[in-house]
């Protein structure tokens, strides 16, 4: 399944290092991203579009990544309007 | 004794005070006793302090030793393990300990050396990129770039160690933090940094649904995890098993949970454990995992893993619940503040007596107890460490490193406290045991030390008997020694049809003579005299290495073969 991963996290160095190392690690490869920090440059937000093929791994992804020191909130939704993108 | 140890010459007034003080006041207001610990060129300035200070340094003689000593000193109190390296292969030796640490959830703060701010980047003389190398490896890591950070790091970093589920913190300190002058330390605008997370509410709910669904269940079955250890919930777990009759499985790491004799406990289950455990796993109706990750050690098989049973996990990282075995019903919460719910709960019902069921394990346990072929030829490593159990009285912190004998040593040494047991869990790190065992002698020194290693792992961290001699540390070191890898000959022998590719050692050195190189009292025992010998170590008040040669293809039984379910054991007669 299509995911999109959105995090919010304290805006540190390393701090992306840390979260592509855990889908590194997986095995995932990350198709696009977006990431921007706060005005006041407190917090980052990260937006991956990743691929998880089951979803016990997607539910045992979604807590490593919120459990992260520096994460502060992660939204995770399917992606499905791409259902017709002819991706997979 | 430790702070007498290193010269005392105390920080003249005069002095300004530098990072690396102020890195030291934070520690001793953390209750940081004494660091383990190796210098070098970046943290020259660091022990410069420690020199200024009188801080208690443990010199180790190789890096891995200081961060294993810092698991030992930490698994067998629970508190903080701190260790100083320097940069690049300091840096880069303390890894195996850090990785070691993550896996079995071992708090410890880490401080590595690192070149000056300017020069990092530059491939500067023993520069690495620490902080991407132990990324995957720790719960959290910094970079200090500022003296005037330097406190606040510190506070996070023990507060992330400990907090949750604790781990490894690494913080990363150039050279010129280290050094710089703290004058304007406080100017009050340090930066903002990470504050605990609240705990959250126990979710009582499914508590309820836990305790109804225990209630009914025939054949119930607890297994106790580390993280009923590190929750420091072992008297609350006691309570709560008697209370409802309920018998508990213990993994390698929560080895004391219930005392070896109590008539609930079934033992270590998984790979070697013991045959009523794992059939206990296969058989039981409710499982209530508590503090364990269900490691592929121990669901061997994670898809054919306790099919009869409805199962409940309790576990303070969200993340384990539902990781490998799917959960009705999955808490996340502290070991200690559920149990205590679940027991208070259960006091107001009425307790069941599980006759058969506690019947069908004592029928196993009495059919297929844990057991070995005596040969009093021979000498039997199951043998030596049920001596050993009885001379130390069940008592003695036991500390093992990674092959046959640790699992000889978790099978036949009569556990009976929390804590008591020291060991690679996750890891499986060979060298582990020497350094591990200096740390938890110099926590706890009123408990007897036994180290069981390897003749193949100790020579992995050798060196670290100089710190014993250096420090007169009581600890008995147990060789056993079968002249291979055993452990994997074992496997060898069992899946690859005795290919012994190498795992036999064809000379050794002389343990006996190296033990007296440095400085340690040593003797062989013989199969005739060994138990006498062995008694006679063990009323003396000094450290001592023993070696015994045990038969070269003893096998570790119970087996289950990898993949295998539980309840297909080998090696049960
Ligand atoms: C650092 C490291 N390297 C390799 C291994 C793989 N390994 C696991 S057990 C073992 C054999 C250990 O032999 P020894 O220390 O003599 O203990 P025994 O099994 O004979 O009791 C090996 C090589 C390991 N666990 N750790």
């Amino acid at each position: 399944m299509h995911e999109i991963i959105e995090c919010k996290m304290k805006n540190r160095v390393g701090v992306l290092n840390r979260l592509t190392g855990l889908l590194t690690r997986r095995n995932i490869n990350i198709e696009s991203a977006l990431i921007a920090s706060t005005p006041d440059n407190q917090l980052a937000v990260a937006k991956f579009r990743i691929y998880v093929a089951q979803a016990q791994e997607r539910e045992h992804l979604k807590r490593v990544i919120a459990k992260q020191i520096d994460v502060l909130s992660v939204n995770w939704c399917t992606d499905d309007f791409t259902k017709n993108s002819g991706t997979n | 004794m430790l702070a007498e140890h290193n010269k005392k010459d105390q920080l003249k007034e005069d002095d300004l005070a530098t990072g690396s003080d102020v890195l030291l006041e934070t520690l001793g207001q953390q209750g940081v006793e004494l660091v383990f610990g190796y210098p070098g060129g970046a943290v020259l300035p660091l022990y410069d302090a420690v020199y200024r200070q009188s801080f208690d340094n443990i010199l180790v003689r190789h890096e891995q030793g200081a961060v294993h000593a810092a698991e030992g000193y930490a698994k067998a109190t629970g508190k903080i393990g701190v260790v100083f390296v320097t940069s690049g292969p300091g840096a880069t030796n303390a890894i195996t300990g850090i990785a070691d640490a993550m896996l079995d959830s071992i708090p410890l703060v880490v401080f590595t050396g690192q070149v000056g701010c300017a020069a990092i980047g530059k491939d500067a003389f023993q520069e690495v990129d620490i902080l991407s190398i132990t990324a995957p490896v720790t719960k959290q890591n910094y970079q200090v770039h500022d003296v005037k950070n330097l406190p606040k790091v510190i506070e996070e970093a023990f507060a992330v160690a400990v907090s949750g589920r604790s781990g490894p913190v690494v913080i990363d300190l150039p050279k010129n933090v280290a050094s710089d002058s703290t004058s304007d330390k406080d100017d009050g605008k340090t930066d903002a940094l990470y504050s605990i997370q609240q705990e959250e509410k126990l979710d009582e709910a499914m508590l309820s649904s836990i305790h109804e669904a225990l209630l009914q269940a025939k054949k119930p079955l607890v297994l106790a995890g580390g993280g009923v250890i590190a929750a420091d919930a072992v008297p609350e777990l006691r309570e709560f098993v008697h209370e409802f009759n309920f018998p508990v499985v213990s993994t390698l790491v929560s080895l004391g949970v219930l005392p070896a004799n109590d008539s609930l406990f079934l033992g270590m289950g998984g790979m070697h454990g013991t045959y009523q455990a794992n059939m206990a796993f296969y058989e039981c109706d409710f499982l209530l995992n508590i503090g364990s990750r269900f490691d592929d050690r121990l669901a061997t098989n994670a898809a054919e893993f306790a099919p009869n049973a409805r199962i409940a996990h309790i576990d303070i990282d969200e993340s384990e619940l539902g990781k490998v075995i799917t959960t009705e019903f999955p808490v996340r919460a502290d070991a200690r503040k559920a149990l205590d719910w679940l027991t208070s709960n259960a006091k107001t019902r009425t307790r069941q007596e599980h006759k058969e069921w506690l019947q069908q394990l004592t029928d196993w346990r009495q059919q297929h107890p844990q057991n070995y072929e005596t040969n009093e030829k021979q000498i039997k490593p199951q043998a030596v460490i049920e001596e050993v159990g009885r001379l130390t009285a069940g008592d003695a912190t036991i500390v093992t490193d990674v092959g046959q004998h640790q699992m000889w040593a978790a099978q036949y040494y009569p556990f009976k406290r929390p804590r008591q047991i020291i060991t690679s869990g996750g890891l499986g790190t060979m060298g582990f045991g020497l350094p591990a065992a200096i740390g938890a002698k110099l926590a706890v020194p009123e408990k007897e030390v036994v180290l069981f290693v390897g003749d193949g792992g100790i020579q992995m961290t050798v060196e670290e008997l100089d710190v014993i001699r250096e420090y007169k540390l009581n600890i008995k070191i147990i060789i056993l020694n079968n002249k291979a890898l055993g452990m994997v000959r074992q496997w060898q022998d069992l899946f690859y049809e005795k290919r012994r590719s190498q795992t036999i050692f064809s000379g050794q050195p002389n343990f006996i003579k190296l033990a007296h190189a440095y400085g340690i009292k040593s003797v062989k025992l013989s199969p005739k005299s060994w138990r006498k010998t062995l008694a006679d170590v063990f009323a003396k008040n000094e450290s001592a290495l023993v070696e015994a040669d045990i038969p070269e293809l003893e096998q570790v039984y119970p087996m289950i073969a990898p993949g295998q379910p539980n309840q297909v054991m080998l090696g049960v007669d």
